[in-house]
């Protein structure tokens, strides 16, 4: 399982990701999301995969696997 | 035998199709047809990051664990009586078997009358990679049309260095989007970016001069310019279903389950969402949706009907573009004659948010590099 993380320099802060999987994403007082602490290695992959594909940013990426 | 789902069009509504089908355990076949060699793909950074960048990871939608066949091929038309959906690829003309028929086929850039047809435009992957291709940092570009496409892309430019002129002839730029609103704030930003702005402006003709472009705006002035980009608004693609007898008017109708209308039926079989659908609403008028959000929600909305599933509850209309650096979000259905509120700013942040409407309830917001509260709306 690669490292999940969401590009900063991306995320524009739809919220997307965050109501596909809440327990993996969180929105932070900017309005921008990242990956829980302790989540980016243990999460759900199909959940996951929607909220790559639902980012309308691309900013989801997982590491060491495709990217 | 036919026991499959054919999806015409690899675009957002598809992806989000899928998706929730197979959520919700549907396991048919599905043959998506799309002649575009880039699908599947998404649109937003199309005419962002990968209009700047042209990296195929800000497009790409990867639709490996959905159980999806993609086949490249132009669909030409639909034999209803047949069940079977018309293809031309380079191999020839073939047909096409469904059970379930699902239009996709999104929109295309509408043009000027008067417009040359090898005036550029932008809506596919391949539009952003030969506009890059055409547009080196120096070179004068005018774009007729100051909507989203034509904000997004005079901004992306003006950053890159070309020299802009953003031509509407409505009275400022987003007009239908904002319906009206904030018209100066979003001029005065794309002019603090160089682009030089003309709004109210009718185009006389658009002719050759040298190895220029020259626009003739009514009021005698001229446009000179190295490039020309038509983005005045889009059509839904649907001229290939003109013989099929599912159109209306020149319209693909739908009802509220996203079944086709068609001699005033509702099709058993026969299914359409996103840009290309158009509804008819109770006074008989006609709508149309243009955004990212309403097709994933049509989408959603027909995945689930088709399933027997309950539907999740509707999201707040949704869109955003990107004027000059800022990130402008809307949330809810704008009104130009309802009252605009400014609820608080930063100038440091460059970030302003607004109230549309008169009270909070009912109300529709604009945020301009408020994503802290746009994304508290999104997600209440």
């Amino acid at each position: 399982m690669g490292e999940l993380w969401v590009d900063p320099a991306r995320c524009q802060g739809h919220a997307r990701c965050w109501m596909i999987a809440p327990d993996t994403f969180e929105i932070d007082d900017e309005g921008y999301s990242h990956v829980l602490a302790g989540r980016e290695g243990a999460y759900e992959e199909e959940a996951v995969k929607k909220a790559i594909r639902n980012c309308p940013e691309r900013a989801i990426k997982i590491l060491g696997v495709d990217g | 035998m036919t026991n499959h789902m054919v999806v015409v069009g690899g675009s957002v509504s598809t992806t989000a199709f899928v998706e929730r089908l197979r959520e919700l355990g549907n396991r048919d076949r599905i043959i998506v047809v799309d002649s575009d060699p880039d699908a599947p793909y998404d649109r937003p950074p199309v005419s962002k990051h990968y209009l700047v960048g042209a990296d195929h990871d800000d497009i790409a939608v990867d639709w490996s664990d959905l159980d999806v066949e993609l086949i490249r091929a132009r669909a030409t038309g639909v034999d209803t009586d047949a069940n079977a959906l018309l293809l031309e690829d380079n191999g020839g003309e073939r047909r096409l078997g469904f059970e379930k028929l699902v239009i996709a086929t999104g929109a295309l850039p509408a043009r000027l009358p008067i417009e040359p047809p090898d005036t550029l435009v932008l809506r596919s992957a391949e539009d952003a990679r030969r506009l890059r291709a055409h547009t080196d940092a120096g070179q004068s570009v005018t774009i007729i049309g100051a909507g989203a496409i034509g904000v997004e892309l005079a901004s992306s430019l003006a950053e890159r260095g070309s020299s802009v002129t953003l031509v509407d002839r409505a009275s400022g730029p987003l007009e239908r989007l904002l319906a009206g609103h904030l018209a100066d704030e979003a001029t005065s930003w794309l002019e603090s970016i160089g682009v030089s702005c003309r709004w109210n402006a009718g185009i006389e003709a658009i002719e050759r001069d040298g190895d220029k472009w020259r626009l003739d705006l009514s009021g005698g002035q001229k446009i000179l310019s190295d490039l020309l980009v038509s983005a005045v608004g889009a059509r839904p693609a649907v001229a290939w279903l003109v013989d099929s007898g599912l159109l209306t008017e020149g319209a693909l109708l739908v009802d509220d389950h996203g079944r086709v209308i068609s001699r005033g039926h509702a099709s058993e079989n026969i299914f359409a969402m996103g840009d290309v659908v158009t509804r008819r609403l109770e006074d008989g008028s006609f709508r149309r949706t243009e955004s990212w959000a309403a097709a994933r929600q049509h989408a959603t909305d027909l995945a689930e009907d088709l399933c027997g599933h309950g539907r999740r509850p509707t999201q707040k209309p949704y869109f955003w573009t990107e004027v000059a650096g800022r990130m402008v979000q809307v949330v809810g259905t704008l009104d130009a004659a309802d009252p605009l509120t400014l609820e608080s700013s930063n100038p440091d942040r460059r970030s302003a948010f607004y109230r549309v409407g008169a009270d909070d309830a009912n109300a529709a917001w604009i945020g301009v590099n408020s994503q802290p509260k746009i994304a508290r709306l999104l997600m209440s």
